[in-house]
């Protein structure tokens, strides 16, 4: 009896010391505070990246990134940065790259109809940065032939195609989740990795420091108002009304924006879908109105006359931040503080408004 | 009945040719030629679907293409080769669409019509067969309520093509029969065209012949041809 | 004598289940409303009174929208299969709605303001209907056999399946938009401020089929028969695509594709009454083609809190496999 409990004592603790053993390469310095589908941690001469399943939230893959010729720790891939050329397959990923001056290392986009960057725009049509399509239907020749050194996806479906050949050849394939992060300073923490992708994590960390301060403070605003007013979200895609549910980006916006979102305590991350009849039955004398996906109360009249039954509607308080199309995708995950002072001064208008909305815009 | 006065027949090039041949109410004609003579042709220039190259088709002394597709309906019954019968329409139902040019804009059958069709019925003797389905019957009884509904439409003319191709020997004999009774008893000109040579020859009518050589079509008058004569002037 | 009085009370029958089923219809759906509210909806309405809005905007339009969607797939279907002497015809095989399909996304996504209107969309979906209409009649000109018709309208409905997603790719995202909601379609979109111009063609429509049902009737001899009888054939078979034309197209623009009904009903409404009288097939149609839809929807409706099925979807389901046996009972 004494004899297995001192082997399994024996066990414990040379596993403890092999495990102790590996974090002494490893754990120095976690750098993200908000994020949940990514870990940065910070070593002398190398950083270590972690990617992790959304759903399952374990860790999918490892990328070590290193500055010098030296080798990845085992299990690790390789990263060579600063990198110099990048695909940018989503508007979040251009505008992280704006926000640190870098959209001119972008070689690929996926479609110049949805790109709000003029530089890349301008650059698109001198040929110099290359149109890819959608993520899971990219030939492989069109990627080798622009030599970049990182291909960045949101990850949509499970692995890049083609990854493995494309990584054999110097081609980093990286899945960027931070459309998967339920809090908005949590999605803006994925600059970080920009950061140290490209050699200004300097910069990148002393931007998100400003962002988080900004939100924070706004937060604070808001729930010092007294007003509380109600508000819903989304619009009917065929017979379904699909509204962000409870634990979703849109629902925690709405919450630091201090307002009542009826969907508020309902589960999951993703969106709710209501019927048409059940979303007028409870919000037919809701306040507010956002999001409706268009730019004028016609538009939402021509696909639904319907819609005038909205309470919201009848007396203009539907808000949308689709005039900006394109420009609120690129900069509305990277500046949260933005779009909770929008959020804040429709909601409140008793707080005084220094100045136009970033992106929201009252429906005509 | 029908005048038929230096015709040619075809399509662009001519077909056949007729001279003056006149065919009267009362009497059955068999239509004889071989494949490619231009029977069908000739049928579809006395319906009016196909304009002479020359001359005219005179039906009681109106041209065939000035009458108006009432009127033709009215005066010109067609009967094909085979009727396969139509799920769900019932033999009395089909007899009567031959009241179609006499109805009124939805079709609905008046007494009158509906005393003709009865009466045809009663002609043919195809009360046992009224309340089922064309599709259950069978091809001779098909054919017999083909020619019922044709009666229906009472028609001066009433043409048949080949209207036994697809029967057996007592169903061939049993229609030309038929069809030689209606033409005296009902007073019609009847045109049967055929490749039976035997069965016209027996039926005792009167022969239209599209000859071999001349590309003309010739009357002979029923019995004056013997079978050999038939084959030495048509094939 | 005997199968009149029998077609007499199936119709009487379906006459009196058609409003049970109707007022059925009206009452469900996700929220439940007490019928104090639907009188009042009708007789003395409150426009800030929820529950009414809801009967008066949503569940009436849409009610109507299935009657008339159901009646008037199922008498196109018929026109179709008796034009082209075919019982697998109908508007969605045979690439009509197809084409109705191609017009609007071209109409939509052009941007041209005229189009975005209830009367612009009906318009284009009723000429392309028509449109693609004559293309089949033109094929069933040189196409002899049943089965290959309906593979030309199965690959009209490819060709123009890939050129609308080929015209999606290079639109503008906020026309595109416009077209993903009406492609999206149900009986919901409906309006009850659209419903005056919808039941006015639909009226049209219908009472024109009630003029040429002689020649409808003819027409299940064959073309070559019917014309022995003195149907024009030849007038005959534009107005039945222009009849077909209309109905497929408004409803098309307004519910999207809804498969199959076209296609089955008539075949029901045929197996039913056991005749060739188009007079009691287009009324047949219509009563059943409204049934069939609306017990349809009521389906989409008392499951909608659980699953969303669409309606083309349901339709698809029953219909498919009643094709299917059609085509076993032909080949026996």
């Amino acid at each position: 009896m004494k004899f297995y409990f001192f082997i399994y004592l024996a066990f414990v603790i040379f596993s403890c010391s092999e495990k102790k053993s590996k974090s002494v390469v490893l754990a120095k310095e976690g750098v993200i505070k908000y994020a949940k589908n990514i870990e940065i941690i910070k070593n002398k001469d190398l950083v270590l990246v972690h990617l992790k399943d959304p759903e399952t939230n374990q860790i999918e893959k490892r990328f070590a990134l290193i500055k010098n010729n030296s080798i990845a720790p085992k299990g690790y891939i390789k990263i060579k940065t600063p990198i110099t050329s990048i695909i940018a397959l989503s508007s979040t990923h251009i505008g992280m790259l704006a926000k640190l001056n870098l959209t001119s290392i972008v070689s690929g986009i996926s479609s110049h109809l949805y790109v709000h960057d003029p530089l890349i725009l301008k650059k698109y049509q001198l040929g110099k940065v290359v149109e890819m399509g959608d993520e899971n239907s990219i030939p492989v020749e069109l990627i080798i032939a622009s030599k970049s050194n990182l291909l960045m996806y949101s990850g949509f479906g499970n692995s890049f195609p083609h990854e493995e050949q494309l990584e054999n050849i110097g081609i980093n394939c990286l899945a960027n989740y931070d459309w998967r992060e339920t809090h908005p300073l949590g999605k803006a923490e994925w600059i970080k990795l920009f950061g140290y992708l490209t050699g200004t994590e300097k910069e990148a960390n002393l931007y998100f420091t400003k962002v988080e301060n900004e939100y924070k403070k706004l937060k604070k605003i808001a729930l010092k108002v007294k007003s509380n007013p109600s508000l819903f979200s989304g619009v009917l895609v065929g017979d379904s009304w699909y509204s962000p549910a409870g634990e979703s980006f849109n629902a925690v916006l709405f919450k630091d924006a201090n307002c009542k979102y009826i969907y508020a305590k309902t589960k999951g991350t993703g969106s709710i879908d209501k019927s048409f009849e059940q979303m007028l039955k409870d919000n037919r004398s809701t306040e507010y109105w956002f999001n409706p996906g268009v730019i004028s109360k016609k538009e939402l009249l021509n696909i639904q006359h319907k819609f005038s039954n909205f309470e919201a509607f009848k007396n203009n308080k539907v808000y949308s931040y689709s005039y900006s199309g394109n420009e609120f995708w690129e900069r509305s995950a990277i500046e949260p503080h933005h779009v909770l002072s929008d959020l804040i001064h429709i909601l409140h208008p008793e707080i005084k408004n220094k100045r136009n909305y970033y992106f929201y815009r009252q429906l005509k | 009945m029908i005048d038929l006065k230096q015709i040619e027949i075809g399509h662009k090039s001519p077909l056949l040719t007729i001279d003056n041949i006149q065919l009267l109410k009362g009497k059955m004609y068999a239509l004889i030629g071989a494949n490619g003579s231009g029977k069908t042709t000739f049928l579809q220039s006395i319906i009016g679907i196909n304009k002479p190259l020359k001359g005219e088709v005179i039906i009681s002394g109106e041209p065939i293409l000035k009458l108006n597709r009432i009127q033709k309906a009215k005066t010109i019954s067609f009967v094909g080769s085979k009727f396969d019968g139509v799920d769900y329409l019932k033999t009395k139902d089909f007899i009567a669409l031959g009241r179609t040019p006499y109805t009124n804009a939805i079709g609905r059958l008046s007494v009158a019509d509906l005393k003709v069709v009865n009466e045809t019925i009663e002609l043919l003797q195809l009360q046992v067969l009224q309340d089922k389905f064309t599709t259950e019957l069978s091809d001779g009884e098909r054919q017999l309520s083909a020619i019922a509904r044709a009666i229906t439409q009472q028609t001066d003319i009433i043409i048949l093509d080949e209207p036994t191709a697809f029967l057996d020997y007592a169903n061939r004999k049993k229609v030309m029969e038929l069809m030689k009774k209606i033409s005296i008893e009902l007073n019609k000109c009847v045109i049967v065209s055929s490749h039976d040579l035997e069965l016209c020859l027996e039926s005792e009518i009167d022969l239209l012949v599209v000859s071999k050589k001349r590309k003309e079509l010739t009357f002979h008058r029923a019995n004056s041809l013997t079978k050999s004569e038939l084959i030495e002037i048509g094939f | 004598m005997n199968s009149k009085k029998k077609n007499n009370i199936v119709f009487l029958f379906l006459v009196i289940i058609l409003p049970i089923i109707a007022l059925f219809h009206l009452f469900s759906g996700e929220i439940a409303i007490p019928f104090s509210d639907f009188y009042s909806a009708f007789t003395d309405f409150d426009s800030e009174n929820t529950n009414q809005i809801i009967v008066k905007e949503f569940r009436f339009p849409r009610l109507m929208m299935g009657i008339i969607a159901g009646g008037g797939l199922s008498v196109t279907g018929l026109l179709m299969q008796t034009l082209f002497n075919n019982p697998l015809a109908g508007p969605d095989v045979l690439g009509i709605s197809s084409g109705s399909s191609l017009f609007v996304a071209f109409t939509l996504m052009s941007g041209i303001p005229f189009f975005n209107s209830d009367f612009g969309t009906i318009i284009s979906a009723l000429i392309g209907a028509f449109a693609f209409g004559l293309l089949i009649l033109a094929f069933s000109m040189v196409v002899k056999s049943h089965i290959s018709l309906l593979l030309i309208g199965i690959m009209l409905g490819s060709f123009t399946g890939a050129f609308v997603s080929i015209v999606q790719t290079i639109s503008n995202p906020e026309d595109l938009k416009m077209f993903i909601m009406w492609a999206m379609g149900s009986l919901q979109h409906v309006e009850s401020s659209q419903l005056p111009i919808i039941i006015a063609f639909f009226i049209i429509g219908i009472i024109s089929c009630f003029f040429v049902v002689k020649s409808l009737n003819a027409l299940v001899l064959g073309e070559n028969q019917a014309f022995m009888l003195g149907v024009q054939v030849k007038y005959i078979r534009i107005i039945l695509i222009a009849i077909t034309a209309v109905l497929t197209g408004l409803i098309t623009a307004f519910c999207g594709p809804i498969a199959f009904v076209g296609l089955a009903v008539p075949n029901l409404v045929k197996l039913l009454f056991k005749t060739q009288s188009h007079r009691i097939l287009l009324i047949g149609c219509l009563l059943i083609g409204s049934i069939f839809l609306l017990v349809c929807d009521i389906f989409v409706q008392l499951l909608e809190s659980s699953i969303h099925i669409p309606i083309n979807a349901l339709t698809s389901i029953i219909g498919a496999p009643f094709v299917i046996l059609i085509v076993l009972k032909r080949l026996a």
